[in-house]
């Protein structure tokens, strides 16, 4: 009988040990997963971002120009688009605009331009996949829209295809 | 005698450096000097028709013709714009920014898109002043729908647009 009772305490004790284990383990777990890294949270493209732009330096000029721009991507709380500030490797600071689903992003700027200089202008559209967890901003497309009017080209204008690539600086 | 043998070897050096130096490439753009003959800042109503009747895109995308109220602003270097899209709703507000060159603007919008089964892109405006409060262009849709029969690759609708200025100043977002 004693040893009946001794083994239904170490039953008991057994048991209440495997539960306070598991109860830890959980706790251990949840406090791991709230602390856990951007790999489990949604990959926000709101911070600093730098980001290199290449593509020609004219319309149909098979020449590249590359400059690297940083971009201070704000959050865009309710709203489905957000603002950002971009201050390019010439010390000019200009608007953009931009828009997330899931990783896809979309963004969109006027370049900054002197008026009447003889360098063309346009408006440069990116479409890429914001990574933050690692670092990375992965361009799918860049289009330069140029000032050129062309009216065989869809869009009534000159347009070039560019790549980008971004680095995240904070977030 | 020897003091000016330096001198001559000094500023010959710097003739050399000076002349030998690669020449600055001139960049692509500079700094934006907003003219100051016209200015998009303030309130427009902004009306839209088909081009040759193209009522669709060639993927079958289409942002249809609504009367859209824009409002352009400008804060510090940013050049803001806004579209009260109140035929979708009071929250519903695309954002874009812009520049004016002379008579000549362009602009550049993301478009809202709630629902995520229909195509989305981005749109630029461009057009010119007729006079101060007066706009006409065209606004080119790049959806985000693959056509490899475009130089870019995406999806691409234009129609032509119209815009009166209802007031000088810009709220801004």
């Amino acid at each position: 009988m004693i040893r009946r009772h001794l083994a239904s305490i170490r039953r008991g004790t057994s048991r209440e040990l495997r539960s306070q284990t598991v109860i830890a383990a959980l706790i251990c777990s949840f406090s791991l997963l709230s602390q856990a890294p951007n790999a489990f949270a949604k990959a926000s493209f709101v911070g600093t971002w730098q980001v290199t732009l290449t593509f020609p330096d004219a319309p149909g000029s098979t020449t590249n120009h590359t400059e690297v721009i940083t971009m201070n991507v704000s959050p865009r709380g309710d709203s489905l688009v957000g603002r950002m500030v971009i201050t390019d490797d010439q010390g000019n600071t200009f608007g953009g605009v931009w828009r997330q689903v899931g990783k896809k992003i979309s963004v969109t700027f006027e370049l900054p331009c002197v008026a009447g200089a003889a360098a063309p202008c346009g408006t440069i559209v990116l479409l890429g996949k914001a990574k933050p967890a690692v670092g990375k901003l992965v361009g799918q497309k860049l289009i330069v829209m140029w000032d050129n009017p062309d009216t065989s080209n869809p869009s009534l204008f000159r347009t070039s295809n560019g790549t980008f690539k971004g680095v995240l600086i904070s977030q | 005698m020897i003091r000016v043998r330096i001198a001559a070897i000094i500023f010959c050096a710097t003739a050399v450096v000076a002349l030998g130096a690669p020449p600055r490439k001139a960049p692509i753009h500079k700094k934006l000097v907003q003219d100051g003959s016209f200015t998009l800042t303030g309130q427009w109503t902004v009306t839209s028709k088909a081009i040759n009747g193209a009522t669709y895109s060639r993927m079958g995308n289409t942002l249809g013709f609504p009367v859209r109220n824009m409002v352009f602003a400008v804060d510090g270097d940013l050049r803001t714009g806004e579209v009260l899209r109140e035929d979708e709703g009071p929250n519903v507000i695309p954002l874009g920014d812009w520049r004016v060159e002379g008579n000549y603007l362009s602009a550049a919008f993301e478009l809202w898109c709630p629902d995520t089964s229909v195509a989305c892109g981005s749109v630029v405006m461009r057009g010119n002043f007729s006079d101060s409060d007066t706009i006409n262009g065209t606004m080119a849709v790049f959806f985000e729908t693959p056509d490899p029969t475009t130089p870019t690759g995406l999806d691409t609708w234009i129609f032509s647009f119209h815009g009166v200025r209802q007031t000088t100043s810009g709220g801004g977002q």
